[in-house]
Formats: structure tokens, C-alpha cells, sequence
């Protein structure tokens, strides 16, 4: 079973992985979109300026020339015809004399040239506004410097060719918006999906890790990346039920190898205190006492392996807890009475929850064990069972030794003993660590708490709430 | 560990294909004045058990060819009514009821002393014997009424908490037989766990307390690394 902590950290570099996927996607999509649109839009301002800008040019080579040869009448003349033109954008002409006074207009206004605000794109035409009706709009301009100090102003609407260019512009801008908006849906979703797949495989691996391990991830059938780590997920898990089998066969062989020698050694001590010498009593007696010791610290170690591997895999029946609880302290009354500790319950009836009989017993034997041990002569041990939501709460309150702050944390590991205990009390540091594992393996939690002066055991379990 | 009284050896059917075990338990049985009968597979397993007269049965969980369940199961249907205790090894689905469910009488995980395997071979034989359909249980001078709940000895009448009634109860019906704390455990508080500390210690002391003290003969006795036996004086 994965410890939760990891499988948190887990999702959280996930989900952070797929913010970080979309925000990226996101801001590179959008540069390039926009690059792209951007040199599109340019390209089309510059041909549609640049086909004026000709235009202009041209118009003023035939203008001048009309003008070289025979005076503002000939240009006046050209300009007639050329208005006739049919196709031919209106043309606009401005002649001043080198005092600036008009000589020929078919403006109503003076025109005011400024540069074209786009010029730095090559264009060499300047612009002004014009009023026609109560419309104004700009005119594109060439102006020319006359021989005689004077200036010839062309000029042609830029109106159209304003509009067009919006119209791209616009065009463009909705075009970059909605592509942007599309290309982040979809890579979210996309992601999304494959984040999806492979949170679906984590959901599998854990339960297989949790339970069976001979469970395997379907295999899909199309061939890919995904197929491949199907595969390569299904090999590691056989490998590991290999391993795991291979470590119960051991631990199923050490059990019996070391079994069967320390029984034969207890059954030789037993018969030494038959037999032998009165006067080594007490040294076979003590020897009964370490080979019974180190059975039981076998069995625990055993138990343990045996709960926290998944082996046990006993049926879960439901019961309740209080009855439970009720039946370990009467097992564990007399003993206490003899150390004249007072054992105190507050039970909720009819607690039930789902889970291993046994086990839950030998957890709270253990605890109410533990609180004996290490609570002195007179002392008051507190049990009580409440009901929260969906949870059972098991407290053990003692107001024996305690465990100091800073053990508390390894109380839970196999042999650890705190070390002022050690001398004093027997046991053999596995106590809390089968209550830990008990509680696990029925998904609950495990704290302790001081009690102040004595130690507080908080178990919680998930309560069967069906009725 | 066997009383000396039975004139008659014991045979016992051990079904089981792990070569150690089987040799851990046949000699056990042997030095303990048992004759036994070892087979390795499940299907030879059955096929003896039903030609041969067994007083009890020791059948692995997990055999080859067949399931050791299967065996009890044809057995009872069989009508064979032999005794049968069940072993199953760590790791195996240890389901106690799936086991006595089936027609097994009692059940033992591996690995376990010696003494545990005699001790339960011992009631399963006596249990075979004796149908406990009396009413009155007695050693020596204690005598217990199994429908009144009363106790006395020699004449004089104890009060008993209720689970020191079970617990006497237990040991009368198994009086002469090594008991271990475990069976106590399993039998009379119907829990099967390991205790860190030998509170049963506690309980059968408070037991003698009442039914032993200021009695001339002791009937409650330990024995040493085992557990404890009720006996009648000789």
C-alpha cells in the first residue's frame, strides 16, 4: 500500500503538470498565431498602400508631364479626361503658386500634409483630411516642388482602402481570438483525456497495490504508447507478486525452521525442571521464560508481515465494536484489578462496523495491555467509543508514563521501544506496531495524544453506517 | 502427554505434502505414543480415510490434487463422523469459519507448538469418545450442574462470575487433558488472538482461588510452557 503522503505529492505535481501543459500551450499557440496574422495583415496593408502609392506616383508623372507641356490648362485638360475614366479612382489636385495661392483646386479644403502614420513600411505618401458634405476623410497626397517655386498636390481618397484594411485587420483579430480560444479548449481537453487515462491506470495500480496483487491493468488493444505501459506495468507486477511470494515461501519457511527448533528447545527446558537440579531452578526458569518470549515476538513479528502484505485477506464480518471492547476488558480486568488500576468505559451501543473480529481484538488487547503496563499502582484507564459521522473513535486514556513528544512518531515502528521504558518494563516493540497495522489494514487512523499526565491512543475507524 | 491409562494406542490420519511439517508432527505424535498414518496428497488423503479406522484426522488446507476442504466434505458426507482438525498455512485465507462450516471440528494456523497440536488431538479423540449429553459434570470432588449453573465442592457452594463458569466449564469437560491458553482463549472467550501478556494467568488464578483454596488436594494444575489441566487426584 502506498503511504498517502506519497500518493498526494503525486497528484498534486499532476495537477500542477497539467496547468503548467495548458498555460504553455496556451502562450506559444498565441505567439505563433499571432506572428502568423500579424505578417498576414502586414503584407496585405502594404499591397493595398503600395497600389495607391503607384497609383499616385504615376498619376503625378502624367500630371507633370501635362503640366511641363502646356501650362495648368493642359494639366486641367489631362485631368478632365482622365476623370472620365471610368474605372479610375477620383483623382484630387491642388496647384499653388509660389506664394501659395491657388491656381487650380478641385479641393474645398487646404490640404495640411502630415507623414503616413505607415510609412515606416516603405510607403512615400503623406496624408490630410478633407471635408465633403459634413464627412470628413483622409486623402492619401503626393506633392511635387514646380520649377517656378510652386507645389503640385495629387491626391486620392484612402477610404477604401482604409476600409479594407480594417476589414482584414478585424477579420484577422476575430480569427487570432477564436483560434486561440479553440486551440486552448482543445489542449485542455486533450490533455484532459490523456491526464484522465493515466489517472485511470494510477486508480488501478493502487487497488491493485492495496489488495490483490494478482490483478493485472487491462491491455488495450490498440497498439501504442499506452499498450507498451500497459505491458510494462503488467511485468513489474508480476515481478512483484514473484518477490512477494518469494518473501511469504521464506518467511513461511523461517516460521516453520524456527518453529520447530525453539519448540524442541522449551520441550528440553520443560523437561530440565522435571528432571534437573533443584538449585539451577531459577536459570530454567528464566530460560522457559526467554524461549516463550521469543515465540511470542516471532508470532507478532509474523502477524504483522502477515497483515501488512495483504496476506491475511480474512473475511470482514460485521460486528460491534462495543461488545468487542466490553470482552477485552473483561479478559484484561483481573489483570488490572491486580495492580489495582481502575478500568473505566463509556461505550456507544451498537457501534458496528466491517471488519476482522480477531484482529480488532487483539487491537485494543493490545492497547488496554499497553496502558496497564505503563500506568503505576492506582492508577485509572479511561475507554471510550463515540460515534462521529461516518467514523468510530476509539480513545485509550491512561495517566501512567506517557510517551515523550518526540518518540511518539516512532512508537509505530517494529522493535522501537522509548528508551526510558526499555529497562524498566518488558515487551518486545511490536505491541503498537501491530495496533498500527490492525488499523490500516481496516483503513483507519492513529494518534496518540498526551493525556497529561499519561498517554492518550486515538483510533479511527470507518463505521458500517448501513442499517 | 497422554495419559498411560488408554490401553488401546490412538491412530491418527496426518494429510499433508510439506515434507518438514509432516515429519515435525509425525514425530511429535509418535514420541507422545500415537500411531500415525502420513499421506502426502489429497486424493490418496481421502481415499484412506475412508477404508481406515482413525480415532481423529490432521488435514492440510492446501493439498495436491485435492483441496483439503473437499476431503472433510466428502467425508461428512459420507457419514464418516471422524474427527478432524484443520491445518492452514500463513498466508493461506484464514477463515476459521469456511473451515468448521464445512465439518471440520477445529482449526490451526502454522506454524504452532507441538503442545497445541497434542492438546487439541487430545480433546478431538475425547470428544470423539464421550457424547457430553449429561447434565452433571464432576472431578473428584467438584460438581458442577450444567442447568442450574451450580458449583459446589465437597458440599461447599461457590459463586461464580459468568465467565468463570465458562471457564470451569471448559476445563471439567477437558478434565485430565492439557488445555493451552490459546484453546482457552478460543473456547471460552471466543476470540483468537495473542496476548502480549498471559492474562489468562490472572483468570485461572482467581479460578483457584475459589475452587482450590482451603482444599487439602489441588485440582487445577499448570503445566509448564503449556497451559494448565483439571485432575482428579489419584
Amino acid at each position: 500500500m502506498l503511504p498517502n503522503k506519497l500518493v498526494d505529492t503525486y497528484r498534486g505535481v499532476f495537477g500542477s503538470y497539467t496547468f503548467r501543459f495548458i498555460s504553455n500551450y496556451a502562450f506559444w499557440l498565441s505567439i505563433s498565431v499571432f506572428l502568423l496574422l500579424g505578417s498576414i495583415y502586414s503584407l496585405y496593408a502594404y499591397n493595398v498602400f503600395g497600389s495607391i502609392e503607384k497609383n499616385l506616383k504615376t498619376e503625378l508623372e502624367h500630371f507633370q508631364r501635362a503640366l511641363d507641356v502646356g501650362g495648368h490648362a493642359a494639366m486641367l485638360d489631362y485631368a478632365d479626361r482622365r476623370s472620365a475614366a471610368f474605372d479610375s479612382p477620383r483623382l484630387y489636385y491642388h496647384l499653388l503658386d509660389a506664394d501659395n495661392s491657388v491656381l487650380a483646386s478641385n479641393l474645398n479644403t487646404v490640404p495640411q500634409l502630415e507623414d503616413f502614420e505607415f510609412s515606416w513600411i516603405g510607403h512615400q505618401f503623406k496624408t490630410f483630411d478633407a471635408q465633403q458634405g459634413d464627412k470628413s476623410f483622409r486623402l492619401a497626397a503626393m506633392d511635387a516642388p514646380q520649377g517656378n517655386g510652386g507645389t503640385l498636390i495629387l491626391a486620392e481618397s484612402l477610404l477604401p482602402a482604409e476600409e479594407k484594411v480594417e476589414l482584414v485587420f478585424d477579420l484577422l483579430l476575430r480569427g487570432t481570438i477564436v483560434t486561440i480560444i479553440l486551440g486552448v479548449i482543445g489542449g485542455a481537453l486533450i490533455s484532459s483525456l490523456l491526464l484522465r487515462r493515466v489517472e485511470a491506470f494510477n486508480a488501478i495500480i493502487r487497488n491493485i497495490l492495496a489488495g490483490d496483487l494478482s490483478k493485472r491493468l487491462p491491455i488495450n488493444r490498440y497498439s501504442g504508447d499506452f499498450r507498451e505501459m500497459e505491458i510494462s506495468i503488467n511485468l513489474l507486477l508480476e515481478r512483484l507478486q514473484e518477490l512477494m511470494a518469494g518473501v511469504r515461501r521464506v518467511s513461511d519457511n523461517i516460521a516453520h525452521d524456527l518453529r520447530t527448533p525453539l519448540t524442541r528447545l522449551r520441550n528440553h527446558v520443560a523437561m530440565l525442571e522435571e528432571r534437573g537440579d533443584p538449585a539451577n531452578r531459577e536459570i530454567v526458569d528464566n530460560l522457559s521464560r526467554e524461549a516463550d518470549d521469543l515465540l511470542k515476538t516471532f508470532n507478532a513479528a509474523l502477524k504483522i508481515a502477515q497483515i501488512e502484505t495483504g496476506n491475511r485477506q480474512s473475511e470482514f464480518h460485521r460486528h460491534d465494536l462495543d461488545v468487542t471492547i466490553a470482552d477485552v476488558v473483561e479478559l484484561y480486568e483481573p489483570v488490572a484489578s491486580e495492580k489495582n488500576i481502575s478500568i473505566i468505559q463509556n461505550l456507544t451501543p451498537q457501534a458496528s462496523l466491517t471488519g476482522d473480529r480477531d484482529l480488532l481484538f487483539q487491537l485494543v488487547a493490545n492497547l488496554i495491555d499497553n496502558a496497564i503496563k505503563y500506568t503505576g499502582a492506582d492508577g485509572l484507564i479511561e475507554i471510550i467509543l463515540e460515534r462521529r459521522d461516518s467514523s468510530l473513535i476509539v480513545q485509550v486514556r491512561d495517566n501512567g508514563i506517557g510517551i515523550p513528544q518526540a518518540d511518539r512518531h516512532r512508537v509505530f515502528e517494529r522493535f522501537f521501544r522509548v528508551e526510558t521504558a526499555r529497562s524498566e518494563y518488558p515487551g518486545n516493540g511490536l505491541g503498537l506496531s501491530l495496533v498500527s497495522a490492525v488499523v490500516k489494514y481496516h483503513n483507519g487512523t492513529i494518534n496518540l495524544y498526551d493525556n497529561s499526565p499519561g498517554l492518550c491512543v486515538a483510533v479511527e475507524l470507518p463505521a458500517d453506517t448501513s442499517q | 502427554m497422554v495419559e498411560k491409562a488408554n490401553k488401546r494406542p490412538r491412530i491418527v490420519l496426518l494429510v499433508e505434502d510439506d515434507k518438514n511439517v509432516a515429519e515435525f508432527i509425525c514425530n511429535g505424535l509418535r514420541d507422545n505414543g500415537y500411531l500415525v498414518d502420513h499421506v502426502a496428497d489429497g486424493d490418496m488423503g481421502l481415499r484412506r480415510a475412508k477404508q481406515g479406522q482413525f480415532d481423529t484426522m490432521i488435514i492440510d488446507r492446501m493439498l495436491p490434487r485435492r483441496d483439503g476442504l473437499s476431503i472433510i466434505q466428502s467425508l461428512r458426507s459420507a457419514d464418516i463422523q471422524t474427527p478432524v482438525l484443520v491445518l492452514s498455512a500463513l498466508g493461506e485465507v484464514d477463515d476459521r469459519v469456511k473451515g468448521l462450516k464445512v465439518g471440520a471440528d477445529d482449526y490451526l494456523v502454522k506454524p504452532f507448538a507441538i503442545e497445541e497440536l497434542l492438546a487439541r488431538v487430545e480433546v478431538l479423540i475425547r470428544r470423539g469418545e464421550v457424547a457430553h449429553s449429561e447434565t452433571r459434570l464432576s472431578v473428584g470432588d467438584l460438581e458442577m450442574d450444567l442447568l442450574t449453573h451450580k458449583v459446589t465442592r465437597a458440599g461447599q457452594v461457590f459463586n461464580l462470575q459468568p465467565r468463570e463458569y465458562r471457564l470451569l466449564e471448559y476445563l471439567m469437560k477437558h478434565a485430565g487433558q492439557v488445555v493451552t491458553r490459546t484453546m482457552l482463549l478460543e473456547n471460552v472467550w471466543d476470540y483468537h488472538f495473542d496476548p502480549q501478556t498471559n492474562v489468562i494467568d490472572v483468570h485461572i488464578s482467581r479460578l483457584r482461588q475459589k475452587i482450590d483454596k482451603g482444599f487439602e488436594t489441588q485440582l487445577l494444575h499448570t503445566v509448564r510452557g503449556t497451559g494448565y489441566v483439571l485432575n482428579a487426584p489419584e
